[in-house]
């Protein structure tokens, strides 16, 4: 996967998480996505466009169309992100049960 | 692409001391472990991490001017068992997702196992659930981000 922007500034906008939203029940064409959104039909393909340089769209061709779905990629990063900040906040906590221990070890 | 179920993330740790011990840390004893210069949303401007140890008690974390930053609300309190918890480190208004905490007794101690579900809840935030931490825990959350990026190595 080829990445060109971070995907926490692509998703800063609230425009384009509500167009990831759009896309959570399957691959969708640009005017279909607009179709339900405020913005412009150009504005869309402009965020999308963002997103998917994110690694957070992908995009595939299905006739004469050009469909847009969410990447599962961007959803295993995002699994590893947040399986990375429990492993540091349980590593923390073990951490402190086993000082405890010592301290009540050599109290006894 | 088909729409699919999230799956949860799940971590475990086991711990030198009974259940009872484990819980009273984990909640009580919260601000004494929690490494909130990485893992928070102040980063080095927290004083303290509290966990009102209730149901129905805030999971907090509070600034060096004073200011509260809500992370989750307590929805299960079992003593020396469980702890459930809707988890939301954000200042904006968004789902909450579920953080379960299960204490389970072993040979060596007690397992603690950490589920994290309800991605589904943040609809396609699932997917920038990534964006969620750095908007709520940063302006909240800038030195974990970093970390985890690999920026910044302490």
């Amino acid at each position: 996967m080829e990445t060109y922007l971070d995907p926490f500034d692509a998703l800063g906008d609230p425009t384009r998480r509500t167009i990831l939203e759009l896309l959570r029940s399957g691959p969708r064409p640009v005017g279909a996505i607009a179709a339900q959104m405020t913005v412009s039909r150009p504005a869309v393909s402009q965020h999308l466009r963002v997103l998917k340089d994110a690694g957070l769209v992908t995009d595939r061709a299905e006739g004469n169309r050009r469909l847009y779905g969410v990447s599962s990629q961007g959803l295993e990063a995002a699994r590893s992100y947040i399986e990375s900040f429990w492993d540091g906040v349980l590593a923390e906590f073990k951490q402190a049960v086993v000082a405890q221990q010592k301290e009540e070890d050599d109290g006894d | 692409m088909v729409t699919r179920e999230i799956a949860p993330v799940v971590r475990n740790v086991d711990v030198p001391c009974s259940p009872e011990e484990a819980f009273r840390i984990f909640t009580e004893q919260v601000g004494s472990w929690w490494p909130a210069v990485t893992h928070s949303g102040g980063g080095d401007k927290v004083v303290s991490v509290t966990m009102d140890c209730r149901l129905g008690g805030r999971v907090f974390e509070t600034l060096t001017d004073g200011t509260q930053m809500d992370w989750a609300i307590i929805t299960s309190w079992e003593p020396p068992h469980r702890l459930t918890m809707d988890w939301n480190p954000s200042v904006e208004p968004r789902p909450y997702t579920q953080v379960e905490v299960i204490f389970e007794s072993t040979s060596g101690g007690t397992r603690v196992e950490l589920i994290h579900t309800g991605w589904e809840h943040l609809g396609a935030d699932a997917e920038s659930v990534r964006n969620s931490y750095n908007e709520g825990w940063v302006p909240v959350l800038g030195d974990f981000v970093a970390l985890v990026t690999g920026e910044v190595r302490k």
